[in-house]
C-alpha cells in the first residue's frame, strides 16, 4: 500500500512521511524544498526500506507538476490515500498582501488541493478502499486580524472537504478533515500561540492510526472543538475585541 | 502567475529559551533558531554570534552562550546515503550515533569510535572530536571521517577533508563548532567485530596498580577503562574494577533492546538535591563495588549496553541533582602517571574535595591544535559542583600543568584560558587559524569566550 504526501519536507507532512514509512508503506512525496525532499527520501529508504519517489515542486505556483504527480500514482501502483499536510503564511498578511502574494496563499493552502483531488479522484475511487486527509485550521472558525488570506483559504478548503464528503458518499474513498490547532512546527515558530503547542509526530500517529478509521471532521487538540465552537457563538460585539489576540494558526 | 516564496524568508524567528550546560555549571536564556530546512540555514542572522547546537551532551557550555543565537540541529539528522558494500555513509550534523548505529549494525558495520551516550549526534562528536571504548587502538571520532559539509555565511558550503581545505578540515576536527555550521558527514565505517562483548573485572585496591593492567590489556587490544572510589577516605580511595571487554560473536541480539528514555541537560537537572555527598557517596561506591563483586568474573553483553552505558542507567547523573557537576579529564603522559595519580590522591583525601569517582583509559595518538589526544593515560574525575569541588579543580589545573598533562576542553566547564595556553602548545596556532577563517568570530559560544578564542 502507498500513500501521497504533500507538503513532506518539514512539519506535520515529515512526521506522516516517517510514520507511514514505519508502517511499510511505499511513499509518494511532494515539496518545494528539492533538498530536503531529497534527503528525506533517501533517509526513509534506508531506515525503513520502503519505495519513495518524490516530486520537488512549488504547488502554489505552475500546475505542472500534475502530470509528474499522475506519474508518481501510477509508479507506485496507484496510491491508496492522499494526504494534504500543507500549509503556507506570509508574514505581513494582515489584509495589504499584494494580489499575487494573496493568490499564493490561496493556491498553496486550497486551490492546489483541489487540483490534485480532481486530478486523482477518478483513480482513487477505483481502489477498493481510498482515503483523502486534509488539514484545516483552527484559523478559518472566525474572521480574524492577523493571517488573514490563510485563514480565508483555510474556511474554502474545510467547505470543500466538507463537498467531497457529500460527493464521495457510497463511494470508496472516505475523506477525512482535520481542524488543526497549535502545531510546533516552523509556521508557528517564534510565534505567541495563546496554547502550548501540540508536538506534531503524535498529531502523525493520530492521523495514520485513523487512516483505517471512518473519520469525518477531527479537532487536534480534541479541545479545540469546543473552543472552535465557544467562538462561533460569541457575539459580534465580544468577539471583535479578540481579533489580534485569536487564534493564530 | 509567477511567485517566488520568497515571503518565508523574509524573517528568521526566533524564540528564546533556557539552555544548561549538561554539567549544570552554565545556565542562560537564549535566543534560538529550529530550522528544519537548508534554506533556513542560510537566513540572514546579520552579524549576531550564532553556534549550531546537536544534543547539548557536553559538559562545557559549546553549544550555548549568552548572546549567542543558538541554531538547533536536530532536525538535520538524515541518512544522505548510505553504500554498506564501500563501508561509507554519508549523515547530517543531527544524527544520533545511537540511531546511526542501529542502522549500521543492520549491515554488519559500525562507527568504531563512539562516545558512551547514544543521543549524542554526529556534529557533536566532530566538533569536540570525541574518542570512544577503545582510544588506544582506534584512536579518535576524526578518523572516522572522511569529508565534512561545512557552512558558513562568508563562505558559504565547503566541503572539506584531508585533500581539499586540510587545515580547516583539521581545524573543524575538535574545533568545538567555531568554524561554522557542521551540516553534514562522510563516515568510514568497520565491520562488526562481534555481536556482544566478554567483559572481564579485575578488583584492584588503588589507581596505580589499575594503571599496570590498563596498559597490559589495552596492549592486547582490549577495550579498558577503570572505576575507582574517589571518595576522600584514605582507606578505600582508589579501590576499584578494571573492565577489559573483547568482541565475541554471542547470542546477544544486537538489534534487539535498543530503546532507551532519553535524558537531556534539562531533565538531568530535575532532582532538587545531590544524593552524591559524603557517606552517602562512600555507601554508594562501597555498593556498587560490591554489586559488581557479586557478579561472575566475566559476563556477556549486548554490544548497545557495552557501547552505551549511560543509555540504561542515566542514574549516575541524575543523582548529582540540580546543582550539578563538576567533570575534569586530563590526559597525562604515560612517563608521569604514577606520580600524577599519587598526587591527586593527596590532594583529594587532604583537601577532604567532594570527588565521587575516577577513571583511567588509556590514550595513543598525536596532539594537535586543542585536541585531546595524545599517548597517555586520560584521567577522568567526577564531583559534587560545590565551591569545594572549584577550589580543588583549580589544584587539579596546576597539578595538569606540572605533570605536562592536557585537560579535555569539552568536560570542564570553568577551564579558564591561562590553563589552556599553559598546557595545549598549539593554543595560539589555533586561535589564529580560527581568526584568520572567521576574522569577524560570528560563531561563538559560553566555551569560546571563555577561552578567549
Amino acid at each position: 500500500m502507498s500513500y501521497l504526501i504533500i507538503g513532506a519536507s518539514a512539519g506535520l507532512g515529515r512526521s506522516l512521511a516517517y510514520r507511514l514509512a514505519a508502517a511499510g508503506h511505499d511513499l509518494g512525496l511532494v515539496s518545494s524544498d528539492g533538498r530536503d525532499l531529497e534527503a528525506i527520501s533517501t533517509d526513509l529508504g534506508a531506515r525503513y526500506g520502503v519505495q519513495v519517489v518524490s516530486i520537488a515542486a512549488q504547488v502554489g505556483g505552475e500546475d505542472g507538476y500534475l502530470d509528474e504527480l499522475t506519474a508518481v500514482n501510477q509508479r507506485l501502483g496507484g496510491v491508496k490515500g492522499v494526504l494534504f499536510p500543507i500549509g503556507f503564511i506570509f508574514d505581513n498578511d494582515d489584509g495589504t498582501l499584494d494580489p499575487s502574494r494573496a493568490a499564493f496563499v490561496m493556491k498553496t493552502n486550497c486551490l492546489a488541493v483541489m487540483s490534485i483531488v480532481a486530478r486523482l479522484l477518478p483513480k482513487l475511487k477505483e481502489k477498493p478502499r481510498a482515503v483523502i486527509v486534509g488539514f484545516g485550521s483552527i484559523a478559518g472558525s472566525r474572521g480574524r486580524g492577523v493571517n488573514v488570506v490563510y485563514a480565508a483559504a483555510k474556511r474554502a478548503l474545510a467547505s470543500f472537504f466538507e463537498s467531497l464528503r457529500i460527493i464521495c458518499e457510497g463511494s470508496t474513498v472516505h475523506v477525512q478533515f482535520y481542524v488543526v490547532g497549535f502545531l510546533n512546527t516552523g509556521l508557528s515558530f517564534g510565534r505567541y500561540t495563546p496554547l502550548r503547542k501540540a508536538d506534531p509526530d503524535r498529531f502523525a500517529e493520530v492521523v495514520v492510526r485513523n487512516l483505517e478509521h471512518n473519520v469525518n471532521t477531527a479537532y487536534y487538540p480534541f479541545y479545540w472543538r469546543f473552543l472552535c465552537y465557544t467562538l462561533t457563538l460569541l457575539p459580534w460585539n465580544v468577539y471583535k475585541r479578540l481579533k489580534t489576540t485569536g487564534p493564530l494558526a | 502567475m509567477k511567485v517566488v516564496a520568497a515571503g518565508r524568508m523574509d524573517v528568521v524567528r526566533l524564540e528564546k529559551s533556557r539552555f544548561v550546560s549538561f554539567d549544570g555549571g552554565v545556565d542562560v536564556y537564549a535566543d534560538y533558531q529550529c530550522p528544519d530546512r537548508y534554506r533556513m540555514l542560510h537566513a540572514d542572522l546579520g552579524e549576531r554570534p550564532r553556534i549550531a547546537r546537536g544534543a547539548g551532551y557536553s559538559s562545557a557550555a559549546a553549544s550555548l552562550g549568552v548572546s549567542t543565537t543558538i541554531i538547533d540541529m536536530s532536525r538535520f539528522d538524515r541518512i544522505l546515503w548510505f553504500n554498506p558494500a564501500e563501508r561509507r555513509i554519508a549523515v547530517e550534523a543531527g544524527m544520533t550515533i545511537g540511531d546511526l548505529f542501529r542502522i549500521t549494525a543492520r549491515n554488519g558495520l559500525w562507527l568504531p569510535v563512539q562516545p558512551g551516550y547514544p543521543a549524542i549526534t554526529v556534529g557533536g562528536c566532530i566538533a569536540a572530536n570525541v574518542h570512544g571504548k577503545n582510544s588506544a587502538t582506534s584512536g579518535t571520532f576524526e578518523a572516522c571521517v572522511e569529508d565534512i559539509l561545512l557552512f558558513h555565511p562568508k563562505h558559504g558550503e565547503v566541503r572539506i577533508d584531508r585533500t581539499n581545505h586540510y587545515s580547516l578540515f583539521k581545524l573543524t576536527c575538535g574545533g568545538y563548532g567555531l568554524t561554522g555550521i557542521i551540516l553534514s558527514a562522510v563516515l568510514r565505517l568497520e565491520p562488526l567485530p562481534g555481536t556482544a562483548v566478554a567483559m572481564e573485572r579485575h578488583f584492584v585496591s588503588g589507581c596505580v596498580e589499575a594503571l599496570k593492567s590498563v596498559r597490559s590489556l589495552a596492549a592486547n587490544g582490549k577495550s579498558t577503562y577503570t572505576w575507582h572510589d574517589a571518595a576522600p577516605v584514605s582507606q578505600t580511595f582508589g579501590r576499584g574494577i578494571v573492565y577489559a571487554g573483547s568482541f565475541v560473536s554471542g547470542d546477544s541480539d544486537i538489534l534487539g533492546p535498543m530503546d532507551y528514555r532519553r535524558m537531556t541537560a534539562l531533565s538531568r537537572c530535575r532532582f532538587p538535591f545531590s544524593i552524591w555527598s559524603g557517606v552517602r557517596t562512600r555507601a554508594m561506591n562501597s555498593a556498587y563495588r560490591w554489586s559488581e563483586k557479586l557478579q561472575p568474573r566475566a559476563t556477556e553483553i549486548p554490544l548497545f549496553k557495552w557501547l552505551y552505558p549511560f543509555a540504561k542507567c542515566p542514574y549516575f547523573f541524575y543523582l548529582f541533582g540540580r546543582q550539578g557537576f563538576c567533570e575534569s579529564q586530563v590526559l597525562i603522559p604515560n612517563d608521569r602517571c604514577e606520580g600524577f595519580l599519587q598526587d591527586l590522591q593527596r590532594h583529594i583525601v587532604g583537601k577532604k574535595a567532594p570527588a565521587v569517582c575516577v577513571s583511567l583509559k588509556a590514550f595513543k595518538g598525536t596532539q594537535a591544535l586543542l585536541r585531546f589526544d595524545g599517548d597517555g593515560i586520560a584521567v577522568t574525575l567526577f564531583l559534587v559542583r560545590s565551591k569545594e569541588a572549584q577550589e580543588f579543580l583549580q589544584t587539579l589545573d596546576t597539578l595538569t600543568a606540572f605533570w605536562h598533562g592536557i585537560p579535555n576542553v569539552i568536560k570542564d566547564s570553568r577551564l579558564s584560558s591561562s590553563t589552556i595556553r599553559a598546557c595545549y602548545p598549539e593554543y595560539t596556532i589555533f586561535r589564529e587559524q580560527l581568526h584568520k577563517h572567521d576574522p569577524s568570530r560570528l560563531f561563538q559560544s559560553e566555551l569560546s569566550q571563555r577561552l578567549d578564542l
